[in-house]
């Protein structure tokens, strides 16, 4: 999953769905936290994980761990997943 | 910008302490003699707003630190909770309450405590309490603990110090009042001290009880950022 991490934000949140410059699309999170030290990607793991209901070991940060871009995986089935993934895009509203 | 778990504690402390100094300590008698009613209030009212405006503030920027792991059956928690609570406040908004600030002369009434007032006698109270209270457990973080309990604690706690007021300014109007409510929802109905009466508090109250649950429900990812995902 993409996403775009907004760090030393206004509140820990996630945003909405935001469009990348590849025509691809992202899911757009803030933090509080700094982007230091992994701050920012420990806080981004724990707000997917408690969203998700899913544990902290579920979720890990492939590639973009120092960069805004990001690409996370999130251990589970495409069944388990999708819905809740679609549930809390739902309520965000558009990009 | 990123705040502090200090800023938090601190607009905590300010908004409860100021919440309770003023409104259940000498100060308030003191304060009214200088102001008169109307001027206490405003002040009350102004300094309340701008103290929880500040503590919500601090909340939101407050950093992540989680401190457990809340299973996704404690998403059912609030969910269950909150059309209750959305039913106690709308109702209590609507119910003339001899508990509530310059409503006293209610208490004389022939029926000082119709519709919502025989679940409980502060229904805004319990609503405040039920909201915050269903909200500790699926957050799971140190600062949502922080500002929920500690806002459980303020409304809850608060119906106590309500009650000594009033028995004090209400007299004998008190305990008529005290022997048809209670302060716990239900309690003074499966004591039998009074009924249930749902035509009282009308289906009106409760269909728009449960609509503001609805509002707060669907445009809950959009205020919190936190959407709700139901297992």
């Amino acid at each position: 999953m993409r996403v775009r991490l907004t760090p030393r934000g206004s509140a820990n949140r996630l945003v909405g769905l935001v469009a990348e410059a590849d025509g691809g699309v992202a899911l757009k999170i803030m933090v509080t936290a700094a982007a230091e030290q992994g701050k920012a990607n420990d806080a981004l793991i724990a707000l997917l994980a408690r969203t998700w209901h899913l544990t902290k070991s579920d979720i890990s940060i492939v590639t973009g761990a120092s960069d805004r871009r990001k690409t996370v995986h999130v251990a589970g089935t495409a069944a388990q997943l999708l819905p809740a993934l679609a549930a809390s895009v739902a309520g965000l509203g558009a990009p | 910008m990123a705040g502090t778990f200090a800023s938090l504690i601190v607009s905590g402390i300010v908004f409860h302490g100021s919440h309770v100094v003023l409104s259940s300590t000498r100060l308030r008698g003191n304060l009214r003699d200088q102001l008169g009613e109307r001027g206490y209030l405003a002040l009350y009212s102004v300094v309340s707003l701008a103290t929880f405006a500040w503590f919500v503030t601090a909340y939101i920027h407050a950093p992540l630190l989680v401190l457990w792991h809340p299973p996704a059956w404690m998403v059912y928690v609030p969910l269950v909770i909150m059309p209750v609570a959305s039913i106690l406040l709308i109702a209590g908004y609507s119910t003339p309450n001899p508990t509530a600030v310059g409503m006293e002369r209610v208490a004389g009434d022939d029926d000082p405590a119709p519709g919502i007032l025989r679940v409980t006698r502060h229904p805004i109270m319990w609503a405040i309490g039920l909201w915050a209270l269903s909200h500790i457990g699926p957050n799971g973080d140190l600062a949502s603990l922080v500002f929920f309990a500690s806002l459980a604690l303020l409304a809850l706690g608060g119906t106590v110090l309500i009650d000594r007021k009033k028995r004090l300014a209400l007299g004998s109007n008190w305990s008529r009042l005290a022997e048809v409510t209670s302060n716990v929802p239900f309690l003074a109905i499966i004591a039998g001290r009074t009924r249930l009466r749902p035509h009282e508090i009308g289906l009106l109250r409760l269909v728009a009880g449960l609509l503001l649950y609805a509002v707060l429900l669907l445009a809950h990812p959009i205020y919190t950022g936190y959407p709700i995902v139901i297992p």
